[in-house]
Formats: structure tokens, C-alpha cells, sequence
């Protein structure tokens, strides 16, 4: 290993390669905490062909290396085993092009998202995408995810931004995928590279579409006595033919917690659910729809309507939202979000399910949601330290799952498989289904070598139906 | 292939979805001469087709409603056809969720029908009246709604595809919002049927527009319905936006002076203020050549007309290409066409120019007509695709372009893995894959 540690080096410069233990303690997860492995070595190249040298010199030293972007990821897509090593792109972060007339911008994958929204922003454009992260999270982390937000309702997610990209390939072969028409000829490789969690190459530089920033915007919140209204309500917006550029809902659990952190955004706390809602466009069409909404609210048993008066009220509500997270962290050392979707007209009685299977495990349960897409994040907070509970996070994590994919839902709607969700795939996909997708990582990555251990179950092709040595296996890899 | 091998297969499909074509000239396909067509019923009974055809190693050609069959590269030897017309029907239509599930034979006009009654729309916008499901997924079909539409890729939430080999296989799922596994519904997308095909879909679907308004303004000078073009393409309302040339213009009715060189024709459909608010921007920025205008039921039929004229076959077209740059380059590749008197359908939102020679153009003019359109898609930076093309011209070049640099080893490297026998379309599409 030290070999390799040297080639690195010589590679990206003696600062960019980090292998001390307590320089890589940082790295030995990402947003997933619950299983943590420190790296050989981390890696953090400029260039794309310092990248290229990176792959190669990991390639013949037949050594595994997982591309990383600010590790905001939820499902462990960038863990790294002990004998990996880390290529993180945070020092590949330059806006390579900006092209106003054509409302395109060509960036390295290490940009932070909002950086490119705020880089064209006096120019009336931004960058759709926007995970709740994405203060820190980058663009490259964000297409290997396929990465959603809120906003997602209405604009799509990462792959409906994407036009082309550079990727080195596991082999270092560095293509180039797409066109910055939208139209390459031949297969869609950019629409399978979009979300493939960094199995398939390391990203290099992106092209994304940049949108005109909307005429108008108007912001509500409604306050519902239980979430199963607040459903109704959405359902019944939708239904009606609008198209918001956002419906999320926060349940009770989580406007308590909200409102007893630096996130309050003045919610009253007996509230059963609020339904923030937001509509953007054309100024002379929000009137009519924002009335609307505010019926449908009302009529579905919405007790007050709140529109924000002005763009701080509009951020004072969705920093209630989008620091929900962070304040759970208040409950306590560790969160557990889930992340399925379940076909919106299912959403009432499977959030009913979502708090029975908590109460019954005992767990501290919260819903904050996508509702307007159907995707849910039921957030568990627990010690992770405490075995038994432990535990009882995981069963009841993986009834949550079940309870959605016996509706028609899926594992997961923007936070992707990684290892967290891997052994779940055959919950959902035939043998002949996840086939059909290692042939594809075959053409890409045929010896596994880039990002190895994420997405596909690990135990399916080598012990079918032996559940002893399937668990045996299990405690190898992990 | 031998004749033994078709023979045996013959003799053990089910009778009921076998047709035998003895007549001269029976169906032919860039030459091609089809002797058997096999019109599965179910997803069971397409598997088991392919399953035999696998084993005996005889290639086929896959057809949907047949709309688009003069697009790809001239086919391997075949012989087979396998046809999706009976794997046709709404499964499920949700509309509550606003998602519809239907078999991959289906026509299209049958789901825009089925989903109307309750408010939705289906936001795949192909023309041909026979155009199913399955091909305009498997074509990654144009048509000038996908403006506001999105292209198909965005509306297709999952698919269940049969494999080369007879496995029925599924990804994606039926919910709007989804990263779990791969994304294999996008390389299916545009794969004109090379990778497996495709049994059935689950679609995305859009809410009805309250209001529709249609615009049509003239323009003596190209560049300037070009640059007018682009700026109501953005607004945002707009649905659909097309550039015509008169001679299109005419074959989709409408009327022009005869200092024409460019009609614009925009969709605006949404909120009806916001539609209003729209199209009356455009009256004005248009002073004193007043667009004509039309709302409604009657407005729809305008840009049901253009795509259309799209898909219009050799009758009416002899050659047609599509060139897709950026917005910026659009002049540049457009000018070389208009002074071939090429007939033009530009969508300047989209950065798509479809350039067509007329049904009787000679051997010379196709042939210069060709050229011409190599060298506006290398003016434009774009890319490029022969739509259709005479079948005796198609051994000469690769329809598709020769734009693809290392990565075209990947995209066969993709067909080896999912086709190693190379039965689906052998050699239809992009290097001759």
C-alpha cells in the first residue's frame, strides 16, 4: 500500500493526498453513519487527468477506489473498505464555462450546487436541482445520485439537467457522453451514468441546463390537524391540474422539534401537520391558483392558511423545512432517514402504517416529506451505541420498506441504494431485473474495481439460497 | 439463417399470432424481403417467441405501429418481423396519481384518449396515427410539444422489457420520483429496439391545460423569426414553437403571403391568464403584422397538424434529417438549408432543425441535398440523423451521423452484453450496431 501511497502523491502533490489516521478518520462514511470503514488513502486531484493517473495507478496496484463528492450522501454510496482508496473532487470545484446565451454552464464535479445557482443569479438563471443539502453538497455528488429536492415536483431531478458529461472510465479511459444539444446519437449512456452512484466512472466535468429564475413566487403554509388531512389536501391540489413547484409536509413530531431549535420558524406546536406549499411562474397566474390551494386546504381541514408576505417570510418557512433535519439531530446522536416513494394516492394510509411500525418498535419517529412526488422520509432517531435498539431501527426500517413496495412504492426516491439499501433490491427487482443491470455495470466497470459494493446485492449470484452462508458472507464484507 | 430454422420456428409458435407473407412484394424493409410476421398477445407469449428465436438464432425486426420503420441504418439479413400491434391495451390508469400503466403495442391516440375524461393529458407527442407506446419510447420520438412535455425519457417512469433471449424483465417503477437501481429505462429509450423490447410501460402524464391560445406570426426575414422564435419559446406558458417554411406552412394549413420565408407558430397552454398574458406579449412584439390567433379545440389541431407533417412519408418527403444544436448556432446551420430551398420544421426552443427535399427530387438533388445537410449540422456543431432516407442510399453512410468518437465502443460493448446474438435490429442503429 505504501507503494500506491507514493504514486499518489507524486501524482496530485504531497497536500492532496491524505493517509493518517486522523486525516482519514473524517472519511470512514458519509451521511449513512451506521457502518463505518476508514480508507487507505484519500485522494484529491485538480484535474481530470490527475484523476486518470489516480484510476490507473489503483489499477495496478489492483486496489478498489470510490469517487466522493462532500459526502452528504445518505446511503453510504461513498463508504470506502479499508483497503480503498478515496478520490474525492472537493478541489475540482471551477465553473469551466458559462454560456448565458445557450443557458448552459460546463462545471467540475467538486462545484457546490448552490455555488452555480448564485455564480448566474444576476443574470436572472439558476441551477433547478436543490437537495436539501445543497450549501455544501456538489454536482458531481448530486449526478451520481441522481439527486432530487423539493422542487423536484415540478422541475425534475438531476437527470432532467443533465446534457453531457466527461467521465474517466474504471480503465482510465476518459469519454466523453452526451451532447450539449440534449440530442447525442445513440444509447442514453448520460441517462444511465445519472444515478448509477458512481459504479460506472468518475464524473469529470458536467453540463447542466440552467433555468430562468420564475417571474413570480408565493410560498403557504397551511396548519392541519393530522397529517391525514394534510394528504388530502395535496392530493386534491394536484388533482385539480396545478402544478406546484413544491408540496412537502412536516408532521407533529417534527414541528416540536423544529420549533425548539435555531430552525423555529413559529409553527404552533399543536399542529397535527403543515403542508408548505409553493407555486412559481408567470406573476398574473399565482393569484387565481395560490386561491386555489388555499380552498382546497381549507375545504380538506386546514384550520389557517399563512402566505408569506415577502421573500424573508418565504425563507423563514422553508428554513422550517429544510433544517429539519439538522434540528432532529437535537433528539438524538443518531438518524435514521428513509427515503421510499409510494404512488401519491397511497400516501394517507401508508403514513397510518409508517407510525404504527414506530410506535410498535418503541422508536422516536418523525415525517418530514415530499408529498407532492409521494417520497417519504420517515426519520428515526436512536444510539446507535445501544445495540438493542439498534436493532429495533433496522426491523422496523425494513417493515417501513415492505409496507411501501406492498403498495407499489419503491426503496427509494433521491438518496439512492448505496450499501444501505442493497440487500432490499430483491425485494423489488427480479434476479432477471438486477441481470440486467450488472450487465450494464459490465460494460463499464467489468471488474468491479470503481466503487465496488454499492447497489447490487453482493449475496445473490454466490449463495442463492443458503441463508447460513449468505450470512456468513455478509460478516466478511461488511 | 435457414430456411429449416424458420420452418421449425413455424411450426412452433401458436398459429393464432403467426402470419405467413407469400405474396410479391410483400413487406419489405430497406430491401428487405419478410417472410413471417409474429404478433405476440401477451408479455408471456413474447417472451417464449424470443425465447425460440434465440435458440434458433434468427434475427427479427421489431415493429409498433410502423410509423417510423424508414429510420435506422439498412438491417442485417432478416426475415422475421415481430410485430407489438396485439400487445395492445391500458392495464391500469391511475388518476389520482396521474400515472398510467399500458402494454408497449398500445397507439398513443388510444391512452391520450383513455386519460382525458379525467383531466390528464399523455405528454408523449409522436406522430402517426398507428404510433404506439413502444416505438415512441424505443425511437425517442420528437414532437413539438415536447417543449412543454419534456422529451420521452423524462415520461417514462418504468418499463417492462423482454430481453434477447425471452426474459421478461422490469425496471424503474410507477411512482413519479425513483433512484433505486440503475436507470435502465434510459438506455431502452432511443435504443430503437437493439437492447430488448418493450412490452409495456408505466408513463407520466400531465394535467389538461385549462386554457389553450395559438399564435401564428409571418416573417419575411428568416433570421428574425428565429431570434423572435427563441425569446417565445421561453415564455412561460409556451407548450410548443415551431418555424415553418411556406411550403410546410401550407401542408398544415395555414396561409401565408408570398413574402413569407418564415411562419411562427407557438402554443401557449396553461392557466388561462397566464396563456392570455403570453400571447398578448407576442401581439405586440409583433406591431403591425398581427398574428392570427386561435384558441380552444381548434388551436390544438394546428400542432397536431405539425406533428404530423413530421412523420409524413417518401410520398411527401424523399429525404428528411434532424439537426439538433444549440440556439446559438441555429442561424448558422439553418442557412445553408434554406438556400437548398429546403423545407423546414425548426423548434428554436429545442435547438432542433428538420430539413426535408420534396418527394420528386432527382438522385442528384438527394444527393446534394445530403451534403448540404452534413455541412449546416458541422457549421452548427450539432448532431445529426437522416430520418428517413431512399433504402438504396442507406449502404453509402450511417444514418445516424458520424459524430461518435471512443464511446461508440461502449455503446457495443452495451449490445454484446444485452444482445450477444445480435438478433434485435441487427445493424439498425448508430454504428451500424
Amino acid at each position: 500500500m505504501s507503494d500506491l501511497v507514493d504514486e499518489l502523491r507524486a501524482i496530485v502533490g504531497q497536500e492532496a493526498c491524505l493517509s493518517r489516521p486522523e486525516e482519514l478518520f473524517v472519511y470512514e462514511c458519509d451521511g449513512l453513519t451506521l457502518d463505518a470503514a476508514t480508507p487507505s488513502a484519500v485522494v484529491l486531484p485538480e484535474t481530470t487527468s490527475q484523476v486518470v493517473d489516480v484510476v490507473k495507478a489503483c489499477r495496478r496496484h489492483d486496489t478498489p477506489f470510490v469517487p466522493r463528492g462532500a459526502g452528504t450522501g445518505l446511503s453510504g454510496g461513498a463508504h470506502a473498505k479499508s483497503n480503498a482508496v478515496v478520490i474525492e473532487t472537493s478541489r475540482m470545484k471551477r465553473i469551466i464555462e458559462i454560456d448565458l446565451e445557450n443557458r448552459i454552464a460546463r462545471v467540475q464535479p467538486g462545484l457546490v450546487n448552490l455555488q452555480l445557482s448564485e455564480a448566474v443569479s444576476h443574470h436572472g438563471l439558476y441551477y433547478a436541482p436543490d437537495p436539501s443539502s445543497q450549501q455544501v453538497c456538489t454536482i458531481g455528488g448530486n449526478v451520481a445520485e441522481n439527486s432530487g429536492g423539493p422542487h423536484t415536483l415540478k422541475y425534475g431531478a438531476t437527470t432532467d439537467h443533465v446534457l453531457s458529461l466527461e467521465i474517466v472510465m474504471p480503465d482510465g479511459e476518459v469519454l466523453v457522453l452526451g451532447h450539449n444539444s440534449g440530442y447525442g446519437p445513440g444509447y442514453d449512456l448520460v441517462g444511465v451514468v445519472t444515478g448509477s452512484e458512481g459504479t460506472l466512472g468518475i464524473v469529470t466535468e458536467v453540463t447542466v441546463k440552467l433555468l430562468e429564475v420564475p417571474e413570480g413566487i408565493e410560498t403557504m403554509l397551511a396548519i392541519f390537524p393530522d397529517v391525514v388531512s394534510a394528504c388530502r389536501a395535496v392530493l386534491d391540489i394536484i388533482g385539480s391540474g396545478m402544478v406546484p413547484a413544491a408540496l412537502e409536509i412536516i408532521d407533529r413530531r417534527t414541528i416540536q422539534v423544529v420549533e425548539d431549535s435555531v430552525y423555529r420558524a413559529g409553527l404552533p406546536r399543536t399542529a397535527g401537520a403543515v403542508l408548505l406549499a409553493e407555486l412559481d411562474g408567470a406573476r398574473c397566474a399565482l393569484g387565481d391558483q395560490l386561491a386555489r390551494m388555499q380552498q382546497f386546504c381549507r375545504d380538506a381541514g386546514a384550520s389557517e392558511v399563512r402566505v408569506a408576505k415577502d421573500a424573508d417570510e418565504r425563507d423563514l418557512f422553508w428554513k422550517a423545512r429544510k433544517g429539519s433535519f439538522g434540528a432532529m439531530g437535537r433528539l438524538a446522536p443518531d438518524l435514521y432517514v428513509h427515503d421510499a416513494v409510494v404512488p401519491r394516492a397511497q400516501l394517507p394510509g401508508i403514513l397510518e402504517q409508517v407510525n404504527e411500525i414506530g410506535e410498535r418498535y418503541g422508536l422516536v419517529l418523525a415525517n418530514v416529506f415530499h408529498a407532492g412526488d409521494g417520497n417519504l422520509h420517515p426519520i428515526i432517531s436512536f444510539d446507535k451505541r445501544n445495540a438493542e435498539e439498534l436493532d429495533r431501527v433496522m426491523k422496523a426500517g425494513r417493515e417501513i420498506l415492505e409496507a411501501c413496495l406492498a403498495v407499489g412504492g419503491v426503496l427509494t426516491g433521491e438518496h439512492g441504494v448505496g450499501t444501505e439499501k442493497r440487500e432490499f433490491m430483491s425485494l423489488l427487482f427480479s434476479d432477471a431485473d438486477l441481470d440486467a443491470m450488472m450487465k450494464l455495470r459490465n460494460c463499464f466497470n467489468p471488474e468491479g474495481c470503481c466503487n465496488p459494493g454499492k447497489m447490487l446485492p453482493i449475496t445473490r449470484a454466490c449463495v442463492e439460497s443458503n441463508p447460513a452462508a449468505r450470512g456468513a458472507l455478509l460478516e466478511l464484507i461488511s | 439463417m435457414t430456411a429449416a430454422a424458420i420452418e421449425r420456428l413455424r411450426n412452433s409458435v401458436e398459429s393464432e399470432i403467426l402470419e405467413v407473407i407469400e405474396e410479391r412484394p410483400g413487406i419489405q424493409v430497406d430491401g428487405r424481403e419478410i417472410n413471417t410476421v409474429l404478433s405476440p398477445r401477451d408479455p408471456e407469449s413474447l417472451s417464449r417467441v424470443l425465447e425460440q428465436l434465440s435458440e434458433e438464432q434468427i434475427p427479427v425486426l421489431i415493429r409498433g405501429g410502423g410509423t417510423r420503420m424508414g429510420l435506422g441504418n439498412r438491417p442485417d439479413e432478416v426475415e422475421v418481423l415481430l410485430s407489438t400491434r396485439s400487445l395492445s391495451g391500458v392495464r391500469r390508469y391511475e388518476p389520482d396519481d396521474g400515472v398510467v400503466e399500458v402494454s408497449g403495442g398500445t397507439p398513443l391516440a388510444e391512452v391520450r384518449e383513455a386519460v382525458l375524461d379525467k383531466g390528464w393529458v399523455l405528454p408523449i407527442d409522436a406522430g402517426g396515427s398507428l404510433a404506439t407506446v413502444g416505438g415512441a419510447i424505443a425511437s425517442a420520438a420528437y414532437g413539438p410539444r415536447c417543449l412543454g412535455f419534456g422529451p420521452v425519457r423524462r415520461n417514462v417512469l418504468g418499463l417492462e422489457v423482454v430481453s434477447a433471449s425471452g426474459t421478461l424483465t422490469r425496471c424503474g417503477g410507477r411512482v413519479v420520483k425513483n433512484v433505486t437501481g440503475y436507470d435502465l429505462a434510459k438506455i431502452y429509450t432511443g435504443s430503437l429496439g437493439t437492447l430488448g423490447v418493450i412490452s409495456g410501460a408505466w408513463l407520466r402524464l400531465q394535467p389538461k391545460p385549462r386554457a389553450i391560445e395559438v399564435r401564428v406570426a409571418e416573417f419575411s426575414e428568416s433570421d428574425q423569426a428565429l431570434a423572435m422564435g427563441i425569446v417565445a419559446s421561453r415564455r412561460s406558458s409556451a407548450r410548443a414553437c415551431v418555424l415553418l417554411s411556406p411550403e410546410v406552412a401550407r401542408r398544415v394549413g395555414l396561409e401565408h403571403s408570398l413574402a413569407a420565408s418564415f411562419l411562427l407558430l407557438v402554443e401557449f397552454a396553461g392557466e388561462e391568464s397566464e396563456c392570455r398574458h403570453d400571447a398578448s406579449w407576442l401581439e405586440s412584439e409583433m406591431g403591425a403584422t398581427r398574428p392570427s390567433q386561435s384558441s380552444g379545440e381548434e388551436a390544438l389541431a394546428m400542432f397536431d397538424a405539425v406533428r404530423e407533417s413530421l412523420v409524413a412519408g417518401p410520398e411527401v418527403a424523399s429525404v428528411r434529417v434532424r439537426i439538433a444544436a444549440l440556439g446559438t448556432k441555429l442561424a448558422a446551420c439553418m442557412r445553408p438549408l434554406i438556400k437548398a430551398s429546403a423545407r423546414m420544421t425548426v423548434d428554436p426552443g429545442l435547438g432542433l432543425v428538420h430539413a426535408e427535399l420534396s418527394a420528386e427530387s432527382s438522385a442528384a438533388a438527394i444527393d446534394a441535398f445530403i451534403e448540404v445537410a452534413r455541412a449546416a449540422a458541422e457549421a452548427a456543431s450539432g448532431t445529426l440523423v437522416f430520418e428517413s432516407v431512399p433504402s438504396e442510399l442507406k449502404h453509402k453512410f450511417d444514418v445516424f451521423g458520424d459524430g461518435l468518437g471512443p464511446e461508440l465502443a461502449l455503446m457495443r460493448r452495451l449490445k454484446e452484453e444485452f444482445d450477444p446474438k445480435r438478433l434485435l435490429n441487427p445493424g439498425r442503429f448508430v454504428g451500424r450496431i
